[in-house]
């Protein structure tokens, strides 16, 4: 059992200068625990059903819509966080609607990906405004 | 005995998540010291004019050809490396042609990117090993003209040859015969293909095609 209120976060993505961004944001915060890192689609499904993380963060460089169905066709309960390009429209909203609890474009300040795990982590959502599916 | 001095790198991004990366992967080597993070090119280039680095390392997200000739008319001697989650072999191409030092993919494993950093540093090219067979194969090749590279990246952007024509002041005539050339020198048999080979190359950049 973890220590009261922290929340476990696995980190998905296969650019390690990323995921050493992210790690080290993450240590920063005392209410939330990098459990762990996975740099591929494959990596990220079974470390979630190992380490059962409270939430995923996923990049959009993998298949954020894909990863997303097969955790819950596994009946994997983690919150899912994407971090997104901040110019594709058309992807974002592919994003959006893939089920995710969260998205956060890159381009934004890191504290806004803490803020987009804690809102997920409560069971709310962190989701951008999109326009009706075309 | 004193060490020599460390190398000293600059780094910039447009995304604070991989700006704070780069700061962790500089924080423990002693050879190589992370002097300034930047999030654009203007950033650079004030950073650079005040105290030059020896390695500017540039996300593929920022113009890093137009920077380079802005340094190098600046007269600023930083090398210059670019890292891109989507490297084409033509971009490498044109990239070293312009005069970038290194290329490199953002999902390279960490120690990579270390070692192209101190190759660069040392007056070095870098590339991936899978780009230079590319390159190997490419400078063995006849070139798209500048013009032909027009034609096919409008034809990539879906534009019919009358199109084509109009915005490069050419008859539909002109068009067809560059779009010929084309084929030939991509050793493609039509416009569909030519446009897969130009994408997968880096002949056209695929921001353009998605605005």
């Amino acid at each position: 059992m973890q220590s009261q209120g922290s929340v476990r976060v696995l980190i998905a993505d296969n650019q390690p200068v990323l995921r050493e961004g992210l790690n080290t944001v993450l240590m920063q915060q005392p209410d939330l625990k990098p459990i762990g890192q996975a740099t591929s689609e494959a990596e990220a499904l079974a470390l979630c059903q190992w380490l059962q993380p409270d939430v995923i963060v996923v990049d959009g460089t993998l298949h954020v819509a894909r990863i997303v169905k097969r955790l819950r066709k596994r009946a994997v309960s983690c919150k899912v966080v994407a971090l997104v390009e901040p110019v594709a429209n058309r992807s974002l909203s592919v994003v959006v609607r893939s089920g995710v609890d969260g998205v956060v474009s890159l381009k934004e300040p890191p504290e806004k990906i803490v803020e987009a795990i804690r809102t997920v982590a409560k069971g709310s959502k962190y989701l951008p405004e999109v326009g009706p599916a075309t | 005995m004193q060490s020599p001095r460390p190398f000293r790198v600059l780094v910039a991004d447009t995304y604070p998540l991989v700006r704070e990366g780069w700061r962790r992967l500089f924080h423990d080597q002693p050879d190589l010291e992370l002097v300034g993070v930047a999030a654009s090119t203007r950033e650079v280039i004030t950073f650079c004019e005040q105290d030059c680095p020896d390695v500017a390392i540039i996300s593929g997200h920022l113009p890093a050809l137009e920077l380079l000739s802005e340094l190098n008319e600046r007269g600023l001697k930083c090398k210059v490396m670019v890292v891109s989650l989507r490297l084409g072999g033509e971009a490498v191409h044109r990239s070293l042609q312009a005069g970038v030092s290194g290329m490199l993919s953002l999902t390279s494993p960490t120690e990579t990117l270390l070692d192209a950093v101190r190759t660069v540093a040392h007056g070095k090219k870098y590339v991936p090993d899978e780009m230079s067979r590319y390159l190997v194969e490419r400078i063995s090749k006849p070139s798209l003209t500048s013009r032909e590279q027009a034609v096919l990246q409008a034809m990539a952007e879906g534009q019919s040859n009358m199109e084509i024509g109009k915005s490069l002041y050419i008859s539909e005539g002109t068009v067809k015969s560059h779009a010929n050339r084309i084929f030939s020198k991509l050793e493609v048999n039509d416009r569909t293909q030519a446009v897969l080979a130009a994408i997968r190359s880096g002949w056209v950049s695929e921001t353009t095609l998605f605005r």
